[in-house]
């Protein structure tokens, strides 16, 4: 059969297409003569969200020409989007760093210089550091989209070998508030069920998420569940329409911070009409009013009796019904399956973890969980938020496997699998984010890790903080693939690194799902997978410092090649004797287990044979949990063996509405709440540079309410200034029936000075997450031209 | 050459139209449609902007409610990319003054 380079083409790209619905096309893969001998497939994640898409990278010739989805995948059955389809155009790309960039001065100008020189100066740095001014005064910081085995490895280090438990990450930015909800509500962090829920769920609760734009992917499951089951209902409540309200069947807007109002009063309405479980209520629940005290269902009920939907509806701000609120109350508790998602709506508040408390506590009341298509599921951000950073280790107050920092007999366990002295790890869990640059500011930190992440740009009220990190009073490395706002601001080190797919290690995205993703190319030379560098600046740390311990830290993985062996070595220690016995027990999911299988494993995943089938589906069940049967306490059919929960139960909590910590006065009448938009990914350093995402959105504008533009005077694309007690932006008005009349709303990433809306959101955060506010503050806007023609901005 | 493969999705009742509407458009080739309603269509353009231009018409079908990518190979412009060519348009701002992202 002779074809054509394009038919051979077009035909594999219908197939591809077909194989994701089931379509018989006349041909088969077999019969395509030009086999895939010029490309070479290589299995792995997508980079650009928590979804955990599988994607395959098709390599020419040493070089990234292709991308396709995994039909086999349960995450994506084979479907992208376009920002992920586009991600591998960084690999190539021309402005990849390539060499160590160094700098004395954060004035001066970068000159390129050796690994040598770039590890020396690191490693001095760091180490004259903490003989002059103690262990505390070194930092890491880090990001939910690093690697497990690289989150893992950097903390290892510091707290292991330099004695700090300053370690932390992005992900206190966007998924702290849903941890503390987790812990608090379930005993156990990150979501019972998973995606599988999605085609047997009967009614969805999606609150505080634009899915559709954020994780598009599970966006399009949700609407092809509903489009082939007409009577599937969706209820979205936000202060915002978004892309996600089109297939909703009601849609909830109120003002910003009173939905916690909203969740009381529908569970006012599920306890009045008797809607809620009550034989689950008694076998696995008790109510909490604040940690210590524990109060009966009467006291609760008692508590939720000024929550009449008539309350709750004036709270919001008048444009639910009462009606209304029942109705979805009514929905949630009767449908044979219901499945909430939420993520940044609720999780970066003030009370953000109050506000996943309550989702909760809808899920525990009706029973709506452990069962076919019912879950409380936090969509995550990032795609390895959950894997690394919450799992690994990455925040100041955990260690490894869901250990709590200031817990002596976890300490040790941890010490004892690294091979370390008894009370090395120090017994104070570090700096939160916002106390860490708050530090910074301080001058309390004097050499500071920042890795794979933009904080110049995505902390809140950034004016503030950047201020600390431009002074020349800290010295900062940052690794990463481009320039970003951070690299030319703060850093007087700069280290280029691998990307994906240039490097090996594992995601774990947001259904407990680990997935490996193999190197598959090299890195342009002079970039160095990140595990590379941390155990060869380690090495020198433990000469410079001369301490024997730090030398014990890396010592498992000397001399072991960077693309593979090391990832794995690293895992192996990881998965095999820091999670045993957890929670997320992952001894099952190893790297040969990972290979195999399309999607990767649900963890606990305690043994290889149950790794193999997948893992848990279902966490807490007995017969689906290998935990459930190993560590259950009694006959019933669900275990809550979480390491939060002594009492192995369920908590509802009594949370009553609070305000956010800033509304709108006089002087800033508007909310201003902000967002992702579906093209671009974080700080823009990636999806800026791929001129297709770029050109569909090529700088951020303000969403403004017909209403308020009429008595504004804000025409379309008239430029606004929009000020806060901090900080002010100046963008092009897109005048929407979006936010709620007396809202506004921006995306947060662009990087221009006077696009960067980071600087005018607010930075007050969650007393028990630690995560800031950045989805209400108040603001100003001002009509200050007609349009004026833009550039996008990229540093 | 830019090679991209797709599923479209409308409502079953108006995949006939949808067939009719999408095969007009220049550049667009169907393989198949389903009863549930998904079409699997193949879209050839000569660079990925073109390419991009083709979606958003399928987009504005009528009839159509998603269009799906599962499939995009474009190894024509792969070294593009590698040598700067397929780089945006934007301002740098690493050669611009410093301050010009500090406090304002």
């Amino acid at each position: 059969m002779v074809q054509s380079r394009r038919e051979f083409l077009k035909r594999t790209a219908a197939l591809s297409a077909a194989s994701y619905v089931g379509m018989n096309l006349p041909f088969s893969g077999e019969d395509l003569a030009m086999a895939a001998t010029e490309t070479v497939w290589h299995r792995g994640s997508c980079r650009l969200c928590g979804v955990g898409c599988r994607v395959e990278l098709g390599v020419k010739n040493g070089t990234p020409v292709a991308l396709r989805g995994v039909s086999q995948s349960r995450t994506n059955f084979g479907y992208l989007c376009m920002k992920g389809m586009h991600f591998w155009k960084v690999m190539n790309h021309a402005e990849r760093l390539t060499t160590p960039l160094y700098r004395a001065k954060k004035r001066d100008k970068f000159q390129p210089i050796s690994w040598d020189k770039a590890l020396d100066i690191a490693a001095e740095k760091f180490a004259s550091a903490v003989k002059e001014h103690g262990n505390d005064s070194v930092a890491y910081y880090g990001s939910g989209q690093a690697l497990t085995e690289e989150t893992y490895f950097f903390q290892k280090l510091f707290r292991g070998g330099l004695q700090t438990n300053n370690v932390e990450g992005n992900p206190r930015l966007c998924m702290a508030s849903a941890v503390g909800g987790y812990l608090t509500s379930f005993g156990a962090d990150e979501p019972i069920g998973g995606y599988a829920d999605i085609e047997k769920a009967h009614c969805f609760f999606i609150i505080g998420s634009n899915m559709a734009e954020a994780h598009p992917v599970i966006f399009r499951r949700v609407m092809r569940r509903k489009l082939d089951n007409p009577n599937v209902t969706v209820i979205n409540a936000d202060p915002r329409i978004s892309l996600t309200s089109r297939i909703a069947d009601i849609h909830l807007q109120f003002h910003p911070g009173t939905d916690l109002a909203l969740l009381n009063s529908m569970a006012h309405v599920i306890v009045k009409e008797k809607l809620y479980d009550k034989q689950f209520l008694a076998d696995y629940t008790v109510c909490k009013n604040g940690k210590k005290e524990t109060v009966d269902f009467a006291e609760y009920e008692k508590f939720l009796a000024e929550y009449t939907p008539e309350m709750a509806a004036k709270t919001m701000g008048g444009k639910v019904t009462p009606d209304q609120i029942r109705e979805v109350a009514r929905k949630f508790a009767t449908s044979k399956g219901t499945l909430s998602f939420w993520t940044m709506g609720l999780n970066q508040r003030k009370q953000g973890v109050w506000a996943n408390n309550l989702v909760h506590n809808l899920h525990i009341l009706t029973g709506q969980l452990l069962k076919e298509g019912a879950d409380s599921l936090s969509l995550t951000g990032q795609p390895n938020a959950c894997g690394g950073v919450r799992e690994g280790g990455g925040l100041c107050h955990i260690l490894p496997g869901h250990r709590l920092v200031e817990k002596e007999p976890l300490r040790n366990q941890v010490e004892e699998a690294w091979g370390v002295p008894k009370g090395r790890i120090p017994p104070k869990p570090g700096y939160h984010t916002m106390a860490m640059f708050t530090a910074l500011n301080e001058k309390k930190i004097k050499a500071m890790w920042i890795n794979c992440t933009s904080p110049v740009q995505s902390l809140p009220n950034c004016n503030l903080y950047n201020k600390g990190m431009a002074q020349d009073d800290t010295f900062i490395v940052c690794t990463d693939i481009f320039p970003t706002l951070t690299t030319e601001l703060a850093a007087n080190l700069i280290l280029p690194t691998a990307f994906h797919f240039e490097k090996t290690g594992v995601y774990g995205c947001t259904e407990r799902r680990s997935q490996i993703t193999r190197k598959a190319i090299d890195p342009p030379k002079g970039a160095k997978p990140e595990v590379w560098i941390i155990r060869e600046w380690g090495k020198m740390l433990a000469a410079k410092l001369k301490d024997p311990v730090i030398a014990q830290c890396i010592k498992p993985f000397e001399g072991l090649e960077e693309g593979y062996a090391l990832p794995k070595a690293i895992w192996d220690e990881y998965s095999q004797k820091l999670t045993k016995g957890r929670d997320n027990d992952l001894r099952g999911a190893t790297y040969e287990v990972l290979e195999q299988m399309y999607d990767g494993v649900q963890w606990p995943a305690p043994t290889k044979e149950f790794a193999l089938t997948g893992g848990t589906v279902k966490k807490f069940v007995r017969g689906m949990d290998p935990m459930a049967d190993s560590h259950g306490k009694n006959d019933k059919p669900y275990q809550f063996y979480g390491p939060a929960h002594p009492d192995n139960k369920l908590w509802v909590w009594l949370r009553p509405q609070a305000d956010p910590e800033e509304i709108p006065d006089a002087e800033y009448p508007f909310y201003l709440s902000t967002g992702r938009i579906i093209d671009h990914w974080h700080t823009m350093s990636m999806t800026g540079r791929v001129k297709e995402l770029l050109r569909a959105n090529p700088y951020s504008y303000i969403e403004v309410n017909p209403t308020d533009a009429k008595r504004m005077g804000i025409k379309p694309g008239d430029m606004v200034e929009i000020t806060s007690r901090r900080g002010t932006n100046v963008m092009p008005a897109k005048v929407y029936e979006g936010p709620i009349e007396g809202m506004v709303f921006a995306y947060w990433h662009d990087q221009h000075p006077d696009r960067m809306i980071n600087k005018v959101t607010k930075d007050a955060y969650d007393p028990g997450s630690k995560e800031p506010e950045f989805k209400i503050c108040a603001c100003k806007i001002k009509r200050v031209s007609g349009p004026k023609a833009l550039k996008p901005y990229i540093v | 050459m830019v090679i991209g493969g797709f599923v479209v999705q409308c409502l079953p009742e108006d995949r006939v139209t949808a067939v009719e509407d999408l095969s007009a458009l220049e550049g667009v080739e169907l393989y198949g449609a389903d009863e549930q309603g998904n079409i699997v269509a193949v879209v050839e353009a000569d660079s990925s902007d073109d390419l991009g231009e083709v979606v958003k018409k399928m987009e504005k079908v009528d009839a159509v409610l998603n269009v799906g990518m599962t499939y995009m190979n474009m190894e024509d412009e792969a070294e593009k990319i590698a040598s700067g060519q397929s780089t945006p348009d934007v301002f740098r701002g690493r050669n611009r003054k410093r301050g010009s992202f500090e406090a304002s």
